[in-house]
């Protein structure tokens, strides 16, 4: 009888306490939010501007060993095919990826005005990105010399919505080479549109981005700067969220008036 | 035709003494049983979907983490940033009585209980954002197998079939701040169930302790006390 009574006991703490979620990183909402920005924003950065500057170099070239030798460094499985006057086209096999049109200056001249048209559908499985990055045809981007920056401007009408006023700066050029290194700074605002909702998530960067090399293994990194985001949603309350880039290894995230610090080499 | 009639002797002798076994056992086997147990809540619990088996990374029995979480949208953001502080179960409580027909065949129902209550928080402030509890009512009619019938010991194997009858109990509170503050309780419905008992065994005469293996809603591991009665005695 005794026995039974402690395998009754047993039996009635067993139970208690299952099935408990964890409550984990309080700022982990923030976190998603500034993480699809992030991954938005490098993207534009990494396969529209950047590879703008790079057919700059190509342009520029003063030779034809030269004109190669770029090709070969920063499109070595791509073609570039001019398309006609000022207008030139990237590949990647027998796909269209972006096309350029110079309007008949380099981005090294004063008053320059390119316009950067995306073609490629990017399938970035279960992230949450803006609407251009589901439509072929709807991301074009204008590149303006502004001094020792560039302007890079999205508008609305033709990037669904979404919009961006961004000055990129490289720090380490080689002569004809723009971004020789992915070393830059960024500053600006602007607003992406997700097609969900629609959801609108504005973003600020009040202290200028440092993006330090590009590290294969890790991807970009942005170690300093500080962005200040604001999401929208119909009568829904607004969600503001605040990120702190802390050198290579850190992000800390504000939401909700607590800030967490988050292992950057995590952010998406 | 004189070895039929021998066949026919010897089986009626062997039916007398068939019949003053059976005689036997209601005098020394009782024929009521009544009893109560407490088991584990672990299948009321995957039934009534309280135990998910797989799920995120630190909620269900076999958790699983993956980075690949399904579909996520911009509007999600927006939902409310909560989390379970955990789901407590109370042990399955049955009530239940047999009658026993022959000697090794039994016939009765149980009547149990299992209770989940959770509580959602919310993520920053830990708030309370809201109780979820589920009632389990268990209605199920058993036949039980007595394959050894001893004075003082029984084993047995047992099956039922039965109904669960299903309520939730709802509560959400004032700081949730989307849907109004209260409390609503609803009867969800109901759902066939059954128990499959492997093994059970009683120890006593007129109270007695048991426990049970087996599989269903009262439970994988059972045990109890309950009391034998309306032995008859020559």
């Amino acid at each position: 009888m005794k026995k039974n009574i402690l395998i009754i006991i047993a039996i009635a703490l067993v139970c208690f306490g299952c099935g408990r979620e964890r409550r984990g990183q309080l700022t982990q909402r923030g976190k998603e939010i500034h993480d699809s920005w992030n991954y938005a924003t490098i993207q534009i950065v990494q396969n529209d501007i950047i590879p703008a500057f790079h057919l700059d170099a190509w342009i520029s070239a003063a030779t034809d060993s030269a004109r190669n030798a770029i090709e070969d460094i920063f499109f070595p499985y791509r073609r570039i095919r001019q398309e006609g006057t000022d207008i030139y086209t990237i590949y990647n096999g027998p796909n269209k990826e972006l096309t350029i049109n110079t309007f008949g200056k380099t981005l090294k001249d004063d008053g320059s005005n390119w316009l950067v048209s995306k073609h490629k559908l990017q399938n970035e499985g279960y992230k949450i990105l803006p609407e251009i990055f589901y439509s072929a045809e709807a991301e074009k981007i204008h590149i303006s010399k502004n001094g020792d920056q560039w302007r890079i401007q999205m508008d609305s009408s033709e990037n669904k919505g979404s919009i961006c006023h961004l000055n990129i700066k490289p720090l380490e050029n080689d002569g004809n080479i723009l971004f020789n290194t992915n070393k830059f700074t960024l500053s600006g605002n602007g607003r992406y549109k997700y097609a969900e909702g629609p959801v609108y998530l504005s973003f600020d960067i009040q202290k200028t981005i440092l993006n330090d090399k590009l590290s294969y293994t890790k991807g970009y990194y942005f170690v300093d700067g500080i962005v200040q985001f604001l999401a929208q949603y119909n009568n829904s309350n607004d969600i503001s969220v605040k990120a702190e880039y802390l050198g290579t290894s850190q992000i800390a995230i504000t939401y909700k008036n607590v800030t967490e610090y988050w292992n950057s080499t995590n952010l998406w | 035709m004189k070895k039929t009639i021998l066949i026919l002797i010897i089986a009626s002798l062997g039916w007398s003494l068939s019949a003053q076994d059976t005689l036997s056992w209601k005098q020394t086997l009782q024929r009521h049983d009544i009893y109560f147990g407490i088991g584990d809540p672990l299948f009321a619990g995957l039934t009534n979907d309280r135990f998910p088996i797989f799920s995120k990374c630190g909620s269900g029995f076999f958790s699983k983490c993956s980075n690949n979480q399904g579909p996520r949208y911009a509007t999600d953001w927006f939902s409310p940033d909560i989390y379970s502080s955990g789901v407590i179960a109370t042990p399955t409580i049955s009530i239940g009585y047999k009658y026993r027909i022959v000697k090794w065949f039994w016939l009765g129902g149980t009547v149990s209980y299992t209770g989940f209550f959770e509580t959602i928080r919310d993520r920053v402030s830990n708030n309370k954002y809201a109780t979820l509890n589920s009632h389990l009512l268990t209605v199920m009619p058993e036949v039980r197998f007595s394959w050894l019938n001893k004075k003082y010991v029984t084993l047995y194997s047992g099956i039922g079939l039965g109904v669960n009858f299903i309520f939730d109990d709802v509560y959400y509170s004032e700081n949730n701040g989307l849907i109004k503050a209260g409390h609503r309780s609803d009867y969800v419905g109901l759902a066939p169930t059954g128990q499959l008992t492997f093994v059970g065994v009683h120890v006593g005469r007129e109270w007695y302790g048991f426990t049970e293996i087996g599989i269903g809603t009262r439970g994988i591991i059972q045990a109890g006390f309950g009391y034998n009665f309306n032995s008859k005695k020559k």
